[in-house]
């Protein structure tokens, strides 16, 4: 490691041999540094799933258009919209068809096991083309018998009492809000943080179920456009001539954005996870700066000898700086693997999509550096005590 | 040594005129150095006595550049001191030796890295060859088998010897040193003052030395004696004189 350094440095690698020759004080800043990477990978990982299954359903929706009420800020809250909206809309030119969806939530217990799950009902139109997910758009027109669903196989805790019993029998009952409801299909979505699940229903059965949802008013409205019709163009004039500016038209990609957006500003959970990462590097920056103005005040004399045979401030600098990068990349290694074990026993426990793409360890590690750097940039202030004038 | 480094002119080593040095501010400002004069020449090794509080100390660090000067001129190898920047004296301080009493030697370094850091202060022209450099410092201050050692597996006198080497490996123009041979035994003592006085001799380094060792006085051209911030006396070795300077001094 030391040959290794003196080729990149050009010089003795003083700050990695001081780092080495302490070895307790090394291994509790390691520590530290592992310490706060897997803090903040934690918050990521959590954070993106957040992100993520907040629009798993939008995703899935088949749609280059999404009209909403005006006040829409999540799936979750989304207020119904007058069906008229629909047809206006279809009278702009380039929209070619459209579909309504209703959303609802629903707990279902499970009689063997008292679990309690808290699905989100989507109520669609068998007919029609609702799902980019081949899956699921392939066992919809299943759905036009009354009372039937499709269930997510993914959904927290799913019991595999339903798919052995689907398989075997060709459906399972379940029972909610008083009603009956056959599961007749199973496709794959996941968990999300307010949902457990997803069951796919017909607008009949769905408006059965939810007694109190009024018929002609479903929740979003999934539009098509001719295939050489501008998307945004077309939303933007769909706005202009909505009547009543009661509903907007959001192009699939806003609509996406829109919810995470929600979710990262508006939430608190949203707040929570940014936050535990600021919170994460703060910890590691007092862990490091402590670490490494202990180090520059027990080398100050040493220190003041340089100045005195002629080394610079910017040489003092380097070596703290050294020091830092050094204990970003100890810390790193470590805090990627304990938080990739950490990622598979939390996907395991929650159901939700925590995984690592690439592109995060690459990010974990610049805001690991920028804080071990920042961390030895304060404790440089105490360079400034080591005065070769004092060494006589 | 390293002979990388050149040596320029005839002009005199060290030139210090009408150098004046005061401490504190206010009521409390103490005058410690008064109107000192000295001139000393490449290659003279000078000696410098005095009791405690004499200003010594202070001279040393004024003109080794570790001080900035209040007023008064010192001339450094030609290169004037007073109002020279922060670069200049440190870009100075790099063509200057320091033999420091507490050698705080780095302790994660062994005696060989140690000793390179008087080399790669140069930057790269100072390392080549650092290695057989670097050795043969070591060598001459008796330390060549200790060359791996970390300063905690060495003895005073060993880690005095290697910070001799490290001020010595670059081949500084004017040594400075501060009681050289106080952590070291008689033999030692005289290899590292017998290794100045050659280097005075063969290559015209300057030595100026703050020494209480009598044993050690033979091997000055001139013995400079400070009292109360004045040079009082300043004169060339005597055996005659020697004796009694040192008395009076360590008095």
């Amino acid at each position: 490691m030391t040959a290794i350094l003196i080729r990149v440095l050009g010089r003795l690698p003083v700050g990695w041999l001081q780092l080495q020759h302490n070895r307790t004080r090394l291994l509790a800043a390691v520590g530290g540094v592992t310490f706060a990477n897997v803090l903040i990978f934690m918050q990521l990982g959590f954070m993106n799933a957040l992100f993520e299954t907040s629009v798993l359903t939008h995703r899935t929706f088949d749609a280059d258009i999404v009209l909403v009420s005006s006040d829409f800020r999540s799936l979750r809250e989304a207020n119904p919209l007058p069906r008229s909206r629909m047809y206006q809309a279809l009278a702009v030119p380039g929209a070619t068809d459209s579909l309504p969806v209703y959303l609802a939530t629903m707990t279902w217990t499970d009689p063997a096991t008292a679990d309690t799950t808290n699905f989100r009902v989507i109520g669609v139109v068998p007919e029609g083309p609702v799902f980019v997910d081949t899956e699921i758009q392939q066992q919809v027109a299943r759905l036009r018998e009354p009372d039937t669903a499709l269930v997510d196989r993914r959904t927290r805790d799913f019991s595999r009492a339903i798919t052995t019993g689907i398989n075997r029998d060709g459906e399972f009952l379940i029972e909610s809000l008083g009603k009956q409801l056959k599961l007749r299909g199973i496709f794959s979505q996941g968990a999300s943080f307010d949902v457990d699940g997803s069951l796919v229903v017909s607008e009949q059965t769905f408006l059965r179920l939810f007694a109190n949802r009024i018929p002609g008013t479903p929740s979003l409205v999934l539009l098509h456009c001719a295939a050489d019709c501008d998307c945004q163009k077309l939303a933007a004039a769909i706005n202009d001539q909505s009547p009543e500016h009661d509903v907007r038209a959001l192009t699939k990609q806003q609509f996406i954005d829109a919810e995470q957006s929600y979710q990262s500003r508006q939430t608190p959970i949203g707040f929570v996870f940014g936050f535990g990462v600021v919170i994460g590097l703060i910890v590691g920056l007092v862990m490091v700066y402590q670490v490494l103005s202990t180090d520059v005040q027990d080398h100050l004399a040493e220190y003041a000898t340089f100045k005195a045979i002629g080394y610079g401030s910017r040489y003092f600098l380097a070596i703290v700086f050294e020091e830092a990068v050094c204990l970003a990349a100890l810390g790193f290694l470590p805090g990627l693997v304990i938080s990739l074990a950490l990622y598979a026993l939390a996907a395991r426990a929650t159901a939700l999509p925590i995984t690592m793409p690439w592109t995060r360890p690459m990010l974990v590690l610049s805001l690991t550096i920028a804080m071990c750097v920042i961390s030895g940039a304060i404790a440089t202030r105490k360079l400034n005590a080591a005065d070769p004038a004092d060494l006589f | 040594m390293n002979n990388s480094l050149s040596r320029t002119g005839s002009v005199p080593a060290i030139a210090v005129q009408g150098l004046c040095h005061d401490f504190g501010t206010g009521e409390a400002k103490v005058r410690v150095l008064h109107e000192v004069d000295l001139t000393i020449q490449r290659g003279e090794v000078v000696i410098l006595v005095g009791p405690s509080g004499s200003g010594k100390t202070t001279l040393l660090t004024l003109i080794g550049c570790l001080r900035s000067l209040q007023t008064g001129s010192v001339k450094l190898l030609g290169q004037e001191l007073n109002g020279a920047s922060p670069a200049t004296l440190i870009d100075m301080r790099r063509r200057l030796g320091f033999i420091i009493q507490a050698h705080n030697l780095h302790k994660s370094l062994t005696a060989m890295q140690n000793v390179r850091m008087g080399l790669e202060v140069h930057g790269a022209a100072g390392l080549t060859n650092w290695q057989a450099a670097c050795q043969q410092a070591l060598s001459l201050v008796n330390l060549g088998e200790r060359l791996d050692f970390l300063p905690e597996k060495l003895s005073g006198g060993q880690k005095q010897r290697v910070a001799v080497a490290r001020a010595l490996v670059g081949n500084p123009e004017i040594v400075f040193a501060d009681e050289p041979t106080a952590a070291l035994d008689r033999e030692n003592g005289r290899v590292v003052v017998e290794l100045l006085r050659d280097l005075a001799n063969q290559r015209q380094t300057t030595v100026l030395m703050v020494t209480h060792d009598h044993r050690i006085l033979d091997v000055a051209d001139r013995i400079i004696k400070m009292e109360e911030g004045h040079v009082v006396d300043d004169r060339s070795i005597d055996e005659s004189i020697i004796t009694t300077d040192l008395e009076e001094a360590n008095a």
